[in-house]
């Protein structure tokens, strides 16, 4: 190749300027003739024209040993950090040496180097044993030169074909999206120059065309240099995952264990509470026939208290097919357009079953229906477990009322319904203690147990099954206790029927 | 340009981050459970309101006591879904939290809540209304991963909201 003159002398130029070409002639016996550039810096110094070569620099023994005209031999290091690439002439009667500065790439060099053999120890030194160890392991090596700018060092692992870029520094945001995440975290651990290691933990993700299972450690070697390494974890991960998986399966069939338990205690709950009710009524009815009363009263607790036992025997006689159908219905109830008990009517019901246990105990009570409330209204969900989180609340009501006489003129307990847009609210009140606002956070919680006045009391499962049961038609339950007045309340709001789609009751669609 | 943006799924194990998330990029469904370990990222082209953009979508491992969400995993994200099982009530009660720790790290992302599984109807458990008592101001998309009943509708309002978010 003939190069332009002009092109040659740039070149030549370039290269006195960059490169510090140092120069020595000898003659055929090997005699240094003469010296020229500044070989001082290459240590070289010393040198005296007339005088053998090899006797001086015994280093350049070999240098001439060579059969070819012209050879080089590069990053020949002169001394510690000084690097040179020396070019070899053979003429016909003398012998050249050309030293040119390599000491950048040298340099750069030996610090790879460096690190390729720190690694090395390291995995020896944990009795890993040989250089061939990396590559069997399958990790790739990254060196950070710089942001986003690194290169393999070694051979990388074969699994990288493709995924890494062939050139000799590259970006490794353009390698993966999740390193690109990571690259922010390990910059921050390379920065503060933290011990140790910064682990990613496991990823997936499609790189040239094929699903990758990695993990990166980024680190750093007591020579300061900074190493991403990348592992395929599949097999580790499969692992992992089979481990993982099998704890979660067995917190799945626990979970499901729990909600089978918690449906039969809460059944039970719901058994003894509705054979409970009728039998008070039953008894608070006998206990008032007891008492000297107008004959016309007395009928009507006999007519009460045989409504009650009667309805005790129908609940008894179709108890087993009535809670099987429950266990399925506890959770959902989807509402027949056309089915939904008339609310008013059956707070009422519920209410008249109390009647005796109210009077007994001297507690006044009172329905109260807001006049735009029409009694024909219905809500979304079931008639039975409607007036069971009425009776709940009402039997909840009664025994945390105060009883006797009132310094205002109000009942003890009153059950006030009323209409809201879309829903119907059924707030029930009783004038009593107010409960402590640490329990109030939890009284719908299951297996609470809510305290009055007259000291702890059993109902908290029944509020946990009213809110279950009222959520699960789309609507709410709340609490609040009025400080002038010294009254619970305890209100639930329930779409009314046909309304529940734009109230968002999903289980009720 | 196509825009990228990141998404991330997250929830508690086993609600079906996974499913929605082949569902959404690749149309398929599998009925197996295979616990996610670490994250798995997929992509795919999204045009909503004629606008491309490169959804990367990080399917996080669920979240409990076997693995926690790391805070570097939500980096960067442009929004997030938090997926519910419509039949664990469990799967919710660890939302509020989750939701805090993540965007504590993330920044006010755009995000939504996911119900998954009503087509299980039978065991539906979990309400909106339950989750927006939780997390008011929250949008509820209700999803099946295995008929596809809301996957896109979710997906893409939750690209809407990154889209005015921007």
């Amino acid at each position: 190749m003939t190069l332009p003159a002009r092109l040659a002398s740039h070149l030549l130029a370039s290269v006195v300027e960059t490169r510090a070409p140092a120069w020595i002639e000898c003659d055929k016996a090997g005699v240094v003739r003469a010296i020229g550039g500044p070989h001082d810096s290459y240590g070289l110094g010393h040198l005296a024209v007339g005088a053998p070569l090899v006797e001086q620099v015994a280093f350049f023994e070999a240098m001439f040993a060579t059969d070819e005209a012209a050879a080089v031999l590069p990053l020949v290091e002169f001394r510690p950090g000084v690097y040179a690439d020396v070019h070899v002439f053979v003429d016909r009667d003398a012998d050249w040496l050309v030293l040119l500065d390599s000491a950048g790439i040298g340099n750069e060099e030996a610090r790879r180097q460096q690190t390729r053999n720190e690694i090395l120890l390291a995995l020896e030194g944990r009795g890993a044993g040989s250089a061939a160890l990396l590559s069997a392991l399958e990790v790739l090596v990254l060196e950070r030169h710089g942001v986003d700018d690194f290169s393999c060092v070694g051979v990388p692992p074969g699994w990288c074909d493709r995924v890494v870029p062939e050139a000799s520094r590259f970006a490794l945001t353009r390698v993966s999206t999740f390193l690109e995440s990571f690259l922010v975290d390990a910059e921050e651990f390379w920065h503060t120059e933290r011990v140790g290691s910064l682990a990613s933990g496991p990823w997936s993700e499609r790189l040239a065309d094929v699903d990758r299972c990695l993990e990166a450690t980024a680190t750093r070697l007591t020579n300061g240099a900074a190493l991403l390494l990348i592992s395929p974890v599949e097999s580790t991960l499969i692992e992992k995952q089979q481990i993982v998986q099998r704890a979660r399966d067995l917190a799945l069939e626990q979970e499901a264990r729990s909600r089978e338990a918690e449906k039969k205690e809460i059944l039970l709950h719901c058994i003894v509470h509705d054979l409970r009710s009728p039998l008070t009524s039953v008894v608070a009815s006998l206990k008032m026939l007891e008492q000297d009363l107008p004959e016309a009263d007395a009928a009507r607790f006999v007519r009460l208290g045989l409504q009650a036992g009667k309805r005790q025997e129908r609940l008894i006689r179709n108890m087993l097919s009535w809670f099987a159908e429950d266990l399925e219905g506890l959770e959902t109830w989807r509402a027949a357009k056309d089915a939904g008990p008339f609310v008013v009517a059956s707070v009422r019901a519920v209410l008249d079953e109390f009647r005796p246990a109210f009077i007994l105990r001297r507690v006044d009570f009172a329905l109260h229906r807001a006049p735009e409330l029409d009694t024909d209204v219905r809500i979304a969900g079931d008639g039975l477990r409607f007036q069971r989180v009425v009776a709940n609340l009402l039997d909840n009501a009664l025994r945390h009322s105060f009883t006797g006489a009132l310094e205002e003129a109000s009942e003890h307990i009153a059950v006030a319904v009323l209409r809201e847009g879309d829903f119907v609210r059924v707030a029930v009140e009783n004038r009593g203690e107010r409960i402590d606002v640490d329990i109030r956070q939890h009284l719908f919680e299951r297996h609470f147990t809510t305290v009055g006045g007259s000291g702890a009391s059993n109902s908290g499962l029944g509020l946990y099954y009213c809110r279950m049961t009222v959520e699960s038609w789309g609507g709410t339950i709340d609490y609040e206790y009025d400080e002038r007045l010294r009254k619970n309340r305890f209100a639930f709001r329930l779409p009314v029927l046909g309304a529940e789609d734009s109230a968002g009751g999903l289980a009720s669609r | 340009m196509v825009a990228r943006r990141k998404v991330c799924m997250l929830g508690s194990f086993a609600v079906g981050k996974t499913s929605l998330v082949e569902r959404f990029t690749q149309g398929i469904f599998s009925g197996q459970y295979l616990t996610t370990v670490g994250v798995k990222i997929d992509t795919r082209d999204i045009d909503v309101d004629g606008r491309p953009t490169k959804l990367v979508v990080w399917d996080l491992h669920g979240d409990d006591v076997f693995q926690k969400v790391r805070p570097a995993y939500v980096r960067g994200a442009a929004g997030c879904l938090f997926v519910v099982d419509g039949t664990r009530t469990s799967t919710l009660d660890v939302l509020p939290e989750l939701r805090e720790r993540v965007l504590a790290h993330a920044g006010p992302i755009p995000h939504a809540v996911v119900l998954n599984k009503v087509d299980l109807a039978d065991e539906l458990i979990v309400t909106p209304d339950a989750i927006r008592t939780q997390l008011p101001r929250v949008d509820v998309h209700p999803t099946s991963a295995k008929t596809g009943e809301g996957v896109e509708t979710a997906f893409v309002a939750l690209v809407r909201r990154m889209e005015q978010d921007k």
